[in-house]
């Protein structure tokens, strides 16, 4: 398969999974990133850039195209991951719980935590373009200007789209067993949301979504922040990831003091 | 043999207005369906079959999911019920969506029993189905196409093995022990009919051998779509396909002069606009449309400035449909009107330029139309149209007696 993978700055390794649109509006976060991070970004399989072979049908499968990569690194890095990106890290986390250092969700899906009559999330497909912004975005003047793309762009948010229903589709969101399995997670956690998210219907989604993962993930809310915060504060979720890092650091170096006694 | 199969959408006509509910499909809710008004247009839907089968015409019946201009979900339960009440019409199903059936096998025993039951008058399409349903059955769009071939696949081998049970391990269904009862009564197989309104589509229903129909396209993009199936069927060294092979759909009234039948399609045309009455997402579903497609649709949906689909290869779209003149409509062959002579002459002029058809699928029922209305229409056709067409066009030119001028792929 081809996997394409963008590299982007120096220092600790971070990997970067993006949400349903693919790369098209993720280069001011990856920039804000790469001041402290040696970034990688793939692309995933079925989005515009990367193949998708005929066997990887979930985000399981994903998942398990990004152990073998990071495999290939030279470090754990910390893993960062927007919406279904989020999903994404999250089964890594799960299948590569000794490879990692780190795991930082933002706005993530692939839990389902409501009953089975009650909608974790809005439904994608039945809204028209102005509530699919709304629901993305805190602020619609923040959206790209979709009406002044080139015709490059459109090709690529429509092989998007397709890509995020190949995955997303039914179940809707998420994996019904991943929860079960979030307690596996064995590194430092962290889950974001904007508190303004209009996508994410369920109360208490995140904290719920962070107690499953491993002895709990630590919660940030940012209340003036929507769905999309990579887009909409991509500098500081670069500050959050900062943070975190720092700790990870301090954490790892701790945990190699302990062994050391 | 020239047919025609006689169909209604089994509307619910009495629907909310546009202002209180934008959409007649996915989301109005039922509360607007009225059980004893249904009762009685189920009464009156299958009166207009039987009737058909008693003047000589044959039947067709389609499904939609959520779908108030469109209440008959399940087409096999209709082609059953039609298999006992009528007593010599074919029964056409446009037909099965495969790619949102959980069971291929399972409709293999619906259509096998059918069959059966109506001592082989069955016709069974396979369709792929509009977009909305992705949503109405939550069947994902993508990779519909494949499923749907595997699912052509099961259901071909299960309907032509006698010899016990098959196993079949495909990329999306599995049994262990296929083994069709009650196997179909037409041998070696009912006839298998797909639609489409895709050029692309009719080379691949050419090498399935499978009958084609397409919905109103007009005539001129009805004749790109069959010579593009006659031109893959010269390719694969065939002889050139039997006119049983063709099929078209469109509206159909025949009156007693023109300008009666001018004013009842008149009303078909603001039916267009009730079927088609939904919001763009639904008809938008990712994996639908090729995405260099839906690519050019994005800054359309981005400004609000919604295109209205074109009804196939070349053709115009439905708001330009709704906006023409009867009389230019039925001059592009999207749909039928007039006096017995008149549709006799768009018939044949229809069957001259498409290079020659055998299945004329006509929709005489539509909104609330009587059926004392659509019995006076489709007895026109049996009795004032169809005889003289057979004399005249379709006999002779199957005879080699008359000429139609076959067109030429594009």
């Amino acid at each position: 398969m081809t996997l394409e993978v963008l590299e982007q700055g120096d220092g600790p390794a971070l990997l970067f999974l993006h949400g349903e649109d693919g790369h098209a509006f993720t280069t001011p976060v990856i920039e804000q990133l790469a001041a402290d991070f040696r970034v990688i970004a793939p692309t995933h399989p079925a989005w515009e850039g990367s193949t998708r072979p005929d066997h990887i049908e979930d985000v399981r499968d994903i998942a398990s195209v990004y152990v073998e990569l990071i495999e290939q690194l030279d470090e754990p890095p910390i893993v960062l991951g927007c919406s279904l990106g989020g999903w994404i890290a999250a089964e890594l986390a799960v299948q590569a719980r000794d490879l990692i250092a780190g795991l930082i969700l933002v706005s993530p899906v692939g839990v389902k935590l409501g009953d089975r009559e009650t909608r974790d999330f809005v439904d994608l497909w039945v809204l028209d373009f102005a509530d699919l912004i709304a629901i993305n975005y805190r602020d619609a003047s923040h959206a790209p200007d979709m009406t002044a793309l080139t015709e490059a762009d459109y090709q690529y948010l429509a092989v998007a789209s397709e890509a995020t229903a190949r995955y997303c589709w039914k179940p809707y969101m998420h994996d019904p067993k991943l929860r079960h399995r979030l307690r596996r997670v064995a590194v430092p956690s962290l889950v974001v949301n904007g508190g303004a998210d209009a996508f994410t219907l369920l109360s208490g989604y995140f904290d719920r979504y962070g107690a499953l993962i491993g002895s709990g993930a630590a919660r940030l809310e940012l209340p003036q922040a929507g769905r999309r915060i990579e887009e909409e504060e991509p500098a500081e979720l670069a500050r959050i990831v900062r943070e975190f890092a720092v700790g990870v650091t301090n954490e790892s170096a701790a945990v190699a003091a302990g062994k050391g006694r | 043999m020239f047919h025609t199969y006689v169909f209604t959408e089994m509307p619910y006509p009495y629907l909310p207005p546009a202002d209180l509910m934008p959409s007649n499909r996915i989301s109005v809710p039922n509360s607007f369906y009225d059980p004893d008004a249904g009762y009685e247009l189920y009464q009156k839907y299958y009166d207009i079959y039987q009737a058909a089968d008693e003047l000589g015409l044959d039947c067709m019946v389609n499904e939609h999911h959520t779908t108030a201009t469109c209440v008959n979900a399940v087409t096999p339960l209709s082609m059953a019920i039609l298999a006992r009440i009528t007593k010599r019409a074919r029964i056409l199903t446009l037909g099965n969506p495969l790619a949102h059936r959980p069971d291929p096998v399972r409709v293999a025993e619906e259509m096998a029993t059918v069959d059966i039951i109506s001592r082989g008058r069955a016709d069974v399409g396979f369709v792929r189905g509009v977009p909305q349903e992705s949503i109405a059955v939550n069947s994902s769009a993508v990779d519909m196409k494949e499923r749907f071939w595997e699912a052509v696949d099961l259901i071909m081998k299960a309907f032509t093995t006698h010899d016990g049970p098959f196993n079949w391990e495909g990329k999306y269904y599995h049994h262990r022990n296929v083994n069709l009862w009650p196997r179909p009564y037409q041998q070696p197989h009912p006839p298998i009919w797909s639609p489409t309104v895709s050029a692309a589509s009719a080379p691949g229903l050419a090498e399935r051998d499978m009958t084609i129909a397409t919905l109103g396209v007009g005539k001129e993009g009805c004749r790109e779509i069959f010579a593009l199936y006659r031109k893959r069927a010269a390719e694969l060294g065939r002889p050139d396909p039997p006119l049983s092979k063709f099929a078209y759909s469109m509206q159909v009234f025949v009156g007693d002069t023109d300008e009666e039948a001018y004013a009842e399609a008149e009303k078909v045309k603001l039916w267009f606009k009730e079927a088609g009455r939904a919001p763009f997402q639904y008809i938008d579903v990712p994996g639908y449309l090729p995405p260099e497609v839906r690519a050019r649709l994005i800054p359309y949906k981005a400004s609000g400035n919604l295109p209205s689909p074109p009804l196939g290869p070349g053709a115009p779209t439905l708001r330009d449909v709704v906006n023409t003149p009867v009389s230019e409509l039925t001059g592009g062959g999207f749909m039928m009107a007039g006096d017995p002579d008149t549709v006799f002459e768009q018939l044949r002029d229809f069957f001259d330029h498409v290079g020659g058809f055998g299945n004329l699928l006509p929709m005489m029922q539509y909104s609330t139309m009587s059926y004392d209305l659509t019995y006076k229409s489709m007895e026109r056709l049996a009795r004032d149209v169809l005889p003289r067409f057979m004399e005249e066009v379709y006999l002779p030119t199957v005879r080699g007696e008359r000429e139609i001028r076959t067109p030429v792929a594009a």
